[in-house]
Protein backbone atom coordinates (compact mmCIF):
# COMPACT_ATOMS: atom_id res chain seq x y z
CA UNK A 1 0.00 0.00 0.00
CA UNK A 2 1.40 3.46 -0.95
CA UNK A 3 2.05 6.16 1.84
CA UNK A 4 -0.51 7.81 -0.10
CA UNK A 5 -3.55 5.80 0.19
CA UNK A 6 -2.87 4.91 3.75
CA UNK A 7 -3.40 8.74 4.15
CA UNK A 8 -6.23 8.64 2.33
CA UNK A 9 -7.85 5.89 4.39
CA UNK A 10 -6.81 8.12 7.46
CA UNK A 11 -8.35 10.99 6.22
CA UNK A 12 -11.93 9.20 5.67
CA UNK A 13 -11.36 7.94 9.19
CA UNK A 14 -10.50 11.43 10.63
CA UNK A 15 -13.37 13.07 8.82
CA UNK A 16 -15.98 10.13 10.07
CA UNK A 17 -15.04 11.14 13.74
CA UNK A 18 -14.86 14.37 12.89
CA UNK A 19 -18.85 14.10 11.97
CA UNK A 20 -19.76 12.29 14.64
CA UNK A 21 -18.18 14.66 17.28
CA UNK A 22 -19.48 17.48 14.96
CA UNK A 23 -23.37 15.80 15.82
CA UNK A 24 -22.28 15.90 19.59
CA UNK A 25 -21.04 19.53 19.59
CA UNK A 26 -24.16 20.59 17.65
CA UNK A 27 -26.14 19.18 20.17
CA UNK A 28 -24.51 20.76 23.21
CA UNK A 29 -24.63 24.32 21.19
CA UNK A 30 -27.70 23.90 20.66
CA UNK A 31 -29.16 23.52 24.19
CA UNK A 32 -26.60 26.05 25.58
CA UNK A 33 -27.44 28.72 22.43
CA UNK A 34 -30.97 27.73 23.22
CA UNK A 35 -30.44 28.52 26.61
CA UNK A 36 -28.91 31.63 26.38
CA UNK A 37 -31.60 32.94 23.84
CA UNK A 38 -33.86 32.57 26.93
CA UNK A 39 -31.78 33.32 29.68
CA UNK A 40 -31.61 30.06 31.36
CA UNK A 41 -28.55 27.76 31.89
CA UNK A 42 -28.94 25.00 30.17
CA UNK A 43 -27.06 22.02 30.62
CA UNK A 44 -24.51 22.18 33.41
CA UNK A 45 -24.15 19.37 35.32
CA UNK A 46 -22.26 16.80 33.61
CA UNK A 47 -18.83 17.49 33.13
CA UNK A 48 -17.01 21.47 33.35
CA UNK A 49 -20.10 23.31 32.29
CA UNK A 50 -22.33 20.65 30.86
CA UNK A 51 -19.48 19.41 28.32
CA UNK A 52 -19.89 15.76 28.47
CA UNK A 53 -24.21 15.94 28.11
CA UNK A 54 -24.08 14.66 24.65
CA UNK A 55 -21.84 11.55 25.81
CA UNK A 56 -24.31 11.15 28.91
CA UNK A 57 -27.33 11.46 26.50
CA UNK A 58 -25.74 8.52 24.11
CA UNK A 59 -25.13 6.46 26.77
CA UNK A 60 -28.74 6.69 28.46
CA UNK A 61 -30.35 6.11 24.86
CA UNK A 62 -28.00 3.09 24.47
CA UNK A 63 -29.79 1.42 27.62
CA UNK A 64 -33.33 2.49 26.31
CA UNK A 65 -36.16 -0.13 25.31
CA UNK A 66 -36.01 -0.70 21.64
CA UNK A 67 -40.20 0.09 21.26
CA UNK A 68 -42.08 -1.07 17.75
CA UNK A 69 -45.57 -0.57 17.18
CA UNK A 70 -47.37 -3.85 16.65
CA UNK A 71 -48.60 -3.71 13.41
CA UNK A 72 -45.33 -1.66 12.06
CA UNK A 73 -43.19 -3.25 8.98
CA UNK A 74 -39.97 -4.79 11.06
CA UNK A 75 -37.34 -4.45 7.75
CA UNK A 76 -38.62 -1.39 7.06
CA UNK A 77 -38.99 -0.04 10.66
CA UNK A 78 -35.36 -0.77 11.16
CA UNK A 79 -33.80 -0.09 8.00
CA UNK A 80 -35.57 3.61 8.28
CA UNK A 81 -33.04 5.03 10.74
CA UNK A 82 -30.07 3.17 9.16
CA UNK A 83 -30.70 4.80 5.74
CA UNK A 84 -31.17 8.07 6.93
CA UNK A 85 -27.96 7.79 8.96
CA UNK A 86 -25.75 6.66 5.63
CA UNK A 87 -26.72 9.08 3.44
CA UNK A 88 -25.55 12.20 6.07
CA UNK A 89 -22.27 10.45 6.32
CA UNK A 90 -22.35 9.88 2.44
CA UNK A 91 -22.86 13.52 1.60
CA UNK A 92 -20.31 14.63 3.18
CA UNK A 93 -17.58 12.68 1.40
CA UNK A 94 -17.64 14.90 -1.60
CA UNK A 95 -16.83 18.47 0.38
CA UNK A 96 -13.48 19.58 0.43
CA UNK A 97 -12.53 21.21 3.79
CA UNK A 98 -9.04 22.72 3.76
CA UNK A 99 -5.94 23.32 0.71
CA UNK A 100 -3.96 20.61 -0.38
CA UNK A 101 -0.98 19.64 2.80
CA UNK A 102 1.64 17.83 2.89
CA UNK A 103 1.43 16.85 6.61
CA UNK A 104 4.32 18.43 7.07
CA UNK A 105 6.52 17.31 4.83
CA UNK A 106 5.98 13.66 5.62
CA UNK A 107 4.25 12.70 1.79
CA UNK A 108 6.20 13.16 -0.98
CA UNK A 109 2.80 14.61 -2.98
CA UNK A 110 0.68 16.90 -1.47
CA UNK A 111 -2.84 15.78 -0.06
CA UNK A 112 -5.94 17.22 -0.56
CA UNK A 113 -7.97 17.48 2.41
CA UNK A 114 -11.17 16.07 1.13
CA UNK A 115 -12.84 12.43 1.40
CA UNK A 116 -12.97 12.14 -1.78
CA UNK A 117 -12.43 14.72 -5.22
CA UNK A 118 -13.95 13.09 -7.80
CA UNK A 119 -14.64 15.96 -10.82
CA UNK A 120 -18.82 15.88 -10.62
CA UNK A 121 -18.73 16.67 -6.68
CA UNK A 122 -21.96 18.59 -7.09
CA UNK A 123 -23.89 16.21 -8.33
CA UNK A 124 -23.04 13.67 -5.95
CA UNK A 125 -23.64 16.30 -3.47
CA UNK A 126 -27.43 17.07 -5.06
CA UNK A 127 -27.79 13.21 -6.05
CA UNK A 128 -27.34 11.67 -1.98
CA UNK A 129 -29.58 15.17 -0.65
CA UNK A 130 -32.13 13.66 -2.65
CA UNK A 131 -31.22 10.08 -1.38
CA UNK A 132 -32.09 10.96 2.59
CA UNK A 133 -35.87 11.40 1.69
CA UNK A 134 -35.96 7.76 1.45
CA UNK A 135 -34.92 7.43 5.37
CA UNK A 136 -37.88 10.21 6.17
CA UNK A 137 -40.16 8.58 4.10
CA UNK A 138 -40.05 5.14 5.09
CA UNK A 139 -39.73 5.90 8.71
CA UNK A 140 -42.91 7.43 8.60
CA UNK A 141 -45.43 4.78 6.42
CA UNK A 142 -43.54 1.79 8.45
CA UNK A 143 -44.48 2.46 11.72
CA UNK A 144 -48.23 2.36 10.91
CA UNK A 145 -48.70 5.53 13.33
CA UNK A 146 -50.88 8.12 11.87
CA UNK A 147 -48.84 10.92 13.35
CA UNK A 148 -45.59 9.33 11.83
CA UNK A 149 -47.52 8.81 8.39
CA UNK A 150 -48.43 12.16 8.62
CA UNK A 151 -45.14 13.65 9.19
CA UNK A 152 -43.93 11.57 6.34
CA UNK A 153 -45.86 12.81 3.55
CA UNK A 154 -45.08 15.70 4.70
CA UNK A 155 -41.71 15.74 5.17
CA UNK A 156 -41.47 13.70 1.51
CA UNK A 157 -43.17 16.58 -0.10
CA UNK A 158 -41.42 19.59 1.48
CA UNK A 159 -38.29 18.39 0.53
CA UNK A 160 -38.61 17.29 -3.03
CA UNK A 161 -40.75 20.77 -3.48
CA UNK A 162 -37.56 22.77 -2.06
CA UNK A 163 -34.93 20.68 -3.67
CA UNK A 164 -35.73 22.04 -7.14
CA UNK A 165 -34.89 25.31 -5.61
CA UNK A 166 -31.92 23.68 -4.31
CA UNK A 167 -30.66 22.00 -7.51
CA UNK A 168 -31.26 25.74 -9.91
CA UNK A 169 -29.31 27.56 -7.02
CA UNK A 170 -26.57 25.68 -7.31
CA UNK A 171 -26.40 25.48 -11.32
CA UNK A 172 -25.73 29.30 -10.56
CA UNK A 173 -22.93 28.90 -8.72
CA UNK A 174 -21.58 26.15 -11.76
CA UNK A 175 -22.18 28.88 -14.20
CA UNK A 176 -20.33 31.15 -12.18
CA UNK A 177 -17.27 29.38 -11.78
CA UNK A 178 -17.62 26.70 -14.45
CA UNK A 179 -16.38 23.85 -12.66
CA UNK A 180 -18.13 21.11 -11.32
CA UNK A 181 -15.60 19.84 -8.79
CA UNK A 182 -15.94 21.88 -5.72
CA UNK A 183 -12.06 21.96 -5.17
CA UNK A 184 -11.89 24.04 -8.34
CA UNK A 185 -14.98 26.04 -7.49
CA UNK A 186 -13.05 27.07 -3.88
CA UNK A 187 -10.00 27.98 -5.46
CA UNK A 188 -12.22 29.94 -8.18
CA UNK A 189 -13.29 32.50 -4.86
CA UNK A 190 -9.30 33.22 -4.44
CA UNK A 191 -8.18 36.64 -4.50
CA UNK A 192 -10.26 39.56 -3.97
CA UNK A 193 -11.27 42.89 -5.53
CA UNK A 194 -9.47 45.67 -5.87
CA UNK A 195 -7.97 44.26 -2.31
CA UNK A 196 -11.25 44.93 -0.33
CA UNK A 197 -13.75 42.33 -1.12
CA UNK A 198 -12.99 39.16 -1.71
CA UNK A 199 -13.86 37.53 -4.37
CA UNK A 200 -16.44 35.37 -3.06
CA UNK A 201 -19.38 33.94 -5.26
CA UNK A 202 -21.84 35.60 -2.40
CA UNK A 203 -20.94 38.86 -4.06
CA UNK A 204 -21.73 37.57 -7.38
CA UNK A 205 -24.47 35.31 -6.52
CA UNK A 206 -26.42 36.98 -3.54
CA UNK A 207 -29.75 35.98 -4.68
CA UNK A 208 -28.57 32.69 -4.92
CA UNK A 209 -26.87 32.56 -1.64
CA UNK A 210 -30.54 32.79 0.03
CA UNK A 211 -32.22 30.51 -2.18
CA UNK A 212 -29.63 28.13 -1.15
CA UNK A 213 -29.74 28.81 2.66
CA UNK A 214 -33.65 28.64 2.76
CA UNK A 215 -33.73 25.50 0.34
CA UNK A 216 -30.95 23.67 2.49
CA UNK A 217 -32.85 24.51 5.97
CA UNK A 218 -36.07 23.68 4.32
CA UNK A 219 -34.18 20.26 3.24
CA UNK A 220 -32.72 19.65 6.77
CA UNK A 221 -36.25 20.12 8.57
CA UNK A 222 -35.27 22.87 10.61
CA UNK A 223 -37.13 25.68 12.03
CA UNK A 224 -38.83 27.58 10.56
CA UNK A 225 -39.10 25.02 8.27
CA UNK A 226 -39.41 21.89 10.97
CA UNK A 227 -42.72 20.51 9.46
CA UNK A 228 -41.74 17.02 9.39
CA UNK A 229 -41.53 16.95 13.46
CA UNK A 230 -44.12 20.04 14.52
CA UNK A 231 -44.67 18.43 18.20
CA UNK A 232 -47.97 20.79 18.61
CA UNK A 233 -49.26 19.36 15.68
CA UNK A 234 -47.56 16.16 15.12
CA UNK A 235 -46.08 14.75 18.43
CA UNK A 236 -42.51 14.20 16.40
CA UNK A 237 -43.87 13.49 13.01
CA UNK A 238 -42.16 10.63 11.51
CA UNK A 239 -39.88 9.43 14.56
CA UNK A 240 -42.62 9.33 16.75
CA UNK A 241 -42.55 5.58 17.19
CA UNK A 242 -38.89 5.49 17.22
CA UNK A 243 -36.99 4.76 20.62
CA UNK A 244 -33.60 4.51 21.79
CA UNK A 245 -30.07 4.43 19.45
CA UNK A 246 -32.81 4.14 16.53
CA UNK A 247 -33.95 7.92 17.34
CA UNK A 248 -30.91 8.91 18.37
CA UNK A 249 -29.78 8.04 14.53
CA UNK A 250 -32.30 10.60 13.09
CA UNK A 251 -31.05 12.79 14.97
CA UNK A 252 -27.64 12.40 14.38
CA UNK A 253 -28.42 12.58 10.70
CA UNK A 254 -30.39 15.72 10.72
CA UNK A 255 -27.30 17.90 12.39
CA UNK A 256 -24.61 16.10 10.48
CA UNK A 257 -26.79 17.15 6.96
CA UNK A 258 -26.59 21.17 9.16
CA UNK A 259 -23.31 20.30 9.28
CA UNK A 260 -23.12 19.26 5.07
CA UNK A 261 -25.22 21.82 4.19
CA UNK A 262 -23.09 25.03 5.50
CA UNK A 263 -19.74 23.42 4.91
CA UNK A 264 -21.17 23.59 1.05
CA UNK A 265 -22.59 26.97 1.36
CA UNK A 266 -19.30 27.82 2.78
CA UNK A 267 -17.41 25.98 -0.25
CA UNK A 268 -19.90 27.35 -2.78
CA UNK A 269 -20.32 30.98 -1.91
CA UNK A 270 -18.09 32.18 1.29
CA UNK A 271 -14.83 31.30 -0.27
CA UNK A 272 -13.98 27.95 1.08
CA UNK A 273 -10.60 28.00 2.76
CA UNK A 274 -9.74 30.82 1.75
CA UNK A 275 -9.12 33.91 3.94
CA UNK A 276 -6.92 36.81 4.81
CA UNK A 277 -4.26 36.69 7.23
CA UNK A 278 -3.75 32.87 7.63
CA UNK A 279 -1.48 30.78 5.30
CA UNK A 280 -2.94 28.43 2.99
CA UNK A 281 -1.92 25.66 4.67
CA UNK A 282 -3.97 26.49 8.00
CA UNK A 283 -6.89 27.66 5.65
CA UNK A 284 -8.66 24.64 7.12
CA UNK A 285 -8.91 27.53 10.29
CA UNK A 286 -10.83 29.47 8.21
CA UNK A 287 -13.53 26.92 7.09
CA UNK A 288 -14.18 26.07 10.44
CA UNK A 289 -14.88 29.48 11.76
CA UNK A 290 -17.77 30.21 8.47
CA UNK A 291 -19.20 27.03 8.74
CA UNK A 292 -19.41 27.73 12.61
CA UNK A 293 -21.17 30.76 12.21
CA UNK A 294 -23.44 29.17 9.36
CA UNK A 295 -24.42 26.58 12.29
CA UNK A 296 -25.08 29.16 15.16
CA UNK A 297 -27.17 30.75 12.42
CA UNK A 298 -29.21 27.67 12.27
CA UNK A 299 -30.24 27.45 15.59
CA UNK A 300 -30.27 31.84 16.17
CA UNK A 301 -32.77 30.99 13.28
CA UNK A 302 -34.68 27.77 15.36
CA UNK A 303 -35.07 29.94 18.65
CA UNK A 304 -36.13 32.87 17.25
CA UNK A 305 -38.47 32.77 14.42
CA UNK A 306 -41.83 30.88 14.87
CA UNK A 307 -43.14 27.99 12.33
CA UNK A 308 -44.89 28.50 9.52
CA UNK A 309 -48.13 26.96 8.40
CA UNK A 310 -47.84 23.91 6.01
CA UNK A 311 -49.61 25.90 3.24
CA UNK A 312 -47.48 28.78 3.68
CA UNK A 313 -44.55 26.84 3.24
CA UNK A 314 -45.16 25.18 -0.18
CA UNK A 315 -46.86 28.29 -1.49
CA UNK A 316 -43.51 29.76 -0.42
CA UNK A 317 -41.49 26.98 -2.18
CA UNK A 318 -43.52 26.41 -5.41
CA UNK A 319 -44.93 29.46 -6.14
CA UNK A 320 -42.17 32.40 -4.88
CA UNK A 321 -38.85 30.14 -4.73
CA UNK A 322 -38.54 28.43 -7.59
CA UNK A 323 -39.60 31.03 -10.39
CA UNK A 324 -37.01 33.97 -8.12
CA UNK A 325 -34.37 30.79 -8.59
CA UNK A 326 -35.51 30.29 -12.20
CA UNK A 327 -34.94 33.41 -13.01
CA UNK A 328 -31.73 34.14 -10.96
CA UNK A 329 -30.49 31.48 -12.75
CA UNK A 330 -31.18 33.19 -16.46
CA UNK A 331 -30.04 36.63 -15.29
CA UNK A 332 -26.77 34.88 -14.10
CA UNK A 333 -26.41 33.28 -17.44
CA UNK A 334 -26.98 36.29 -19.15
CA UNK A 335 -24.38 37.88 -16.84
CA UNK A 336 -21.66 35.63 -17.28
CA UNK A 337 -21.96 35.71 -21.34
CA UNK A 338 -22.24 39.50 -21.47
CA UNK A 339 -19.63 40.16 -18.81
CA UNK A 340 -17.78 37.63 -20.37
CA UNK A 341 -16.68 36.26 -16.67
CA UNK B 1 -11.34 5.94 -9.13
CA UNK B 2 -9.73 6.52 -5.47
CA UNK B 3 -12.39 9.55 -5.27
CA UNK B 4 -15.19 6.86 -5.57
CA UNK B 5 -13.37 4.04 -3.43
CA UNK B 6 -13.20 6.52 -0.21
CA UNK B 7 -17.18 7.59 -0.95
CA UNK B 8 -18.18 3.57 -0.87
CA UNK B 9 -16.20 3.74 2.73
CA UNK B 10 -17.48 6.26 4.10
CA UNK B 11 -21.32 4.73 3.20
CA UNK B 12 -19.72 1.67 4.46
CA UNK B 13 -18.54 3.61 7.65
CA UNK B 14 -21.84 4.94 8.49
CA UNK B 15 -24.15 2.57 7.60
CA UNK B 16 -21.79 0.19 9.60
CA UNK B 17 -21.71 2.72 12.22
CA UNK B 18 -25.46 2.80 12.56
CA UNK B 19 -25.93 -0.83 12.16
CA UNK B 20 -23.72 -1.30 14.97
CA UNK B 21 -25.06 0.88 17.73
CA UNK B 22 -28.96 0.09 17.03
CA UNK B 23 -27.92 -3.52 17.53
CA UNK B 24 -25.71 -2.61 20.31
CA UNK B 25 -28.76 -1.06 22.04
CA UNK B 26 -31.01 -3.84 21.34
CA UNK B 27 -28.65 -6.55 23.19
CA UNK B 28 -28.22 -3.09 26.07
CA UNK B 29 -31.14 -2.40 26.48
CA UNK B 30 -34.12 -4.23 28.72
CA UNK B 31 -36.75 -5.74 26.16
CA UNK B 32 -40.24 -5.56 28.66
CA UNK B 33 -43.12 -5.77 25.78
CA UNK B 34 -46.42 -5.23 26.80
CA UNK B 35 -49.90 -4.49 24.48
CA UNK B 36 -49.57 -0.97 25.54
CA UNK B 37 -46.09 -0.53 24.59
CA UNK B 38 -46.32 -2.15 21.25
CA UNK B 39 -49.50 -0.03 20.50
CA UNK B 40 -49.02 3.19 17.84
CA UNK B 41 -48.85 6.48 20.27
CA UNK B 42 -52.30 8.21 20.11
CA UNK B 43 -52.05 10.70 22.88
CA UNK B 44 -52.55 8.16 25.82
CA UNK B 45 -56.00 7.16 23.95
CA UNK B 46 -56.64 3.82 22.14
CA UNK B 47 -55.58 3.91 18.76
CA UNK B 48 -58.31 4.00 16.12
CA UNK B 49 -58.37 2.27 12.75
CA UNK B 50 -55.23 1.29 10.66
CA UNK B 51 -53.10 4.82 10.10
CA UNK B 52 -52.33 3.61 6.34
CA UNK B 53 -55.47 4.99 5.26
CA UNK B 54 -56.25 7.07 1.76
CA UNK B 55 -54.16 10.27 2.03
CA UNK B 56 -54.57 13.57 0.59
CA UNK B 57 -54.00 13.66 -3.50
CA UNK B 58 -52.23 16.68 -3.15
CA UNK B 59 -48.94 14.75 -2.43
CA UNK B 60 -49.12 12.40 -5.32
CA UNK B 61 -49.43 15.36 -7.11
CA UNK B 62 -46.64 17.36 -5.59
CA UNK B 63 -44.27 14.32 -6.54
CA UNK B 64 -45.18 14.07 -9.93
CA UNK B 65 -45.39 17.94 -10.93
CA UNK B 66 -41.26 17.84 -8.91
CA UNK B 67 -40.39 14.48 -11.59
CA UNK B 68 -41.16 17.10 -14.60
CA UNK B 69 -38.69 19.56 -12.82
CA UNK B 70 -36.53 17.54 -11.31
CA UNK B 71 -35.29 16.20 -14.76
CA UNK B 72 -35.52 19.91 -16.03
CA UNK B 73 -33.02 20.80 -13.34
CA UNK B 74 -30.68 17.74 -14.43
CA UNK B 75 -30.62 18.67 -17.73
CA UNK B 76 -29.51 22.44 -16.68
CA UNK B 77 -26.11 21.32 -15.19
CA UNK B 78 -24.69 20.72 -18.55
CA UNK B 79 -26.28 23.47 -20.18
CA UNK B 80 -24.78 25.70 -16.85
CA UNK B 81 -20.74 23.85 -17.87
CA UNK B 82 -20.76 24.26 -21.87
CA UNK B 83 -22.72 27.67 -21.75
CA UNK B 84 -19.56 29.51 -22.68
CA UNK B 85 -18.94 27.65 -25.61
CA UNK B 86 -22.54 27.63 -26.75
CA UNK B 87 -22.76 32.09 -26.36
CA UNK B 88 -25.57 33.51 -26.61
CA UNK B 89 -27.26 30.77 -29.24
CA UNK B 90 -27.41 28.50 -26.58
CA UNK B 91 -28.63 30.88 -23.81
CA UNK B 92 -31.94 31.60 -26.60
CA UNK B 93 -32.26 28.15 -26.41
CA UNK B 94 -32.88 27.31 -22.93
CA UNK B 95 -34.73 30.63 -22.87
CA UNK B 96 -37.03 28.90 -25.69
CA UNK B 97 -36.80 25.75 -22.91
CA UNK B 98 -38.13 27.60 -20.36
CA UNK B 99 -40.78 29.37 -21.98
CA UNK B 100 -41.45 25.77 -22.69
CA UNK B 101 -41.80 24.27 -19.43
CA UNK B 102 -43.33 27.84 -18.48
CA UNK B 103 -46.41 27.27 -20.17
CA UNK B 104 -46.77 23.94 -18.01
CA UNK B 105 -45.88 25.31 -15.07
CA UNK B 106 -49.13 27.90 -15.35
CA UNK B 107 -51.25 25.47 -16.47
CA UNK B 108 -50.65 23.38 -13.08
CA UNK B 109 -50.99 26.81 -10.93
CA UNK B 110 -54.39 27.51 -12.66
CA UNK B 111 -55.15 24.11 -12.17
CA UNK B 112 -54.58 24.52 -8.81
CA UNK B 113 -52.64 21.60 -7.96
CA UNK B 114 -49.70 24.60 -6.30
CA UNK B 115 -52.66 25.09 -3.84
CA UNK B 116 -52.46 24.58 -0.28
CA UNK B 117 -55.18 24.96 2.42
CA UNK B 118 -57.62 27.46 1.62
CA UNK B 119 -56.12 29.15 -1.77
CA UNK B 120 -58.37 25.94 -3.79
CA UNK B 121 -61.68 27.08 -2.09
CA UNK B 122 -61.03 30.77 -2.72
CA UNK B 123 -59.90 29.81 -6.52
CA UNK B 124 -63.32 28.27 -6.66
CA UNK B 125 -65.49 31.22 -5.03
CA UNK B 126 -63.75 33.81 -7.74
CA UNK B 127 -64.23 31.69 -10.97
CA UNK B 128 -68.44 31.30 -9.65
CA UNK B 129 -68.28 35.16 -9.50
Amino acid sequence: MSPLLIAQIGLTLFVFVMLLSSAAVMVYVERKVAALLQQRLGPYLVGPKGLLQPLADVIKLMFKEELRPRAADALLFALAPIISATCAFAAFAVVPFGASTTFFGLLKIPLRLQVADVNVAILVIFAIASMSVYGIVLAGWSSNSKYSLLGGLRSSAQMISYELSYGLALAAVLLVSNSLSVTEIVNSQAGSWWHVIPRWSVFLQPVGFLIYMTAGIAETNRAPFDFPEAEQELVAGYHTEYSSMSFAMFFLAEYINMVTVSAVATDLFLGGWHGPFLPESLGWIWFLVKVGALLFFYVWMRWTLPRYRYDQLMRFGWKVLLPLSVVNLLVTAAGVLYFGL
Amino acid sequence: MQGWLSILIMIALGAGFALISVLLSGVLGPSKPSAEKSAPYECGMPPVGDARERQSVKFYLVAMIFLLFDIEVAFLYPWAMALRGLGWNGFAQVVLFMALLLAGYVYVWRKGALDWGNEKTERARKLRT
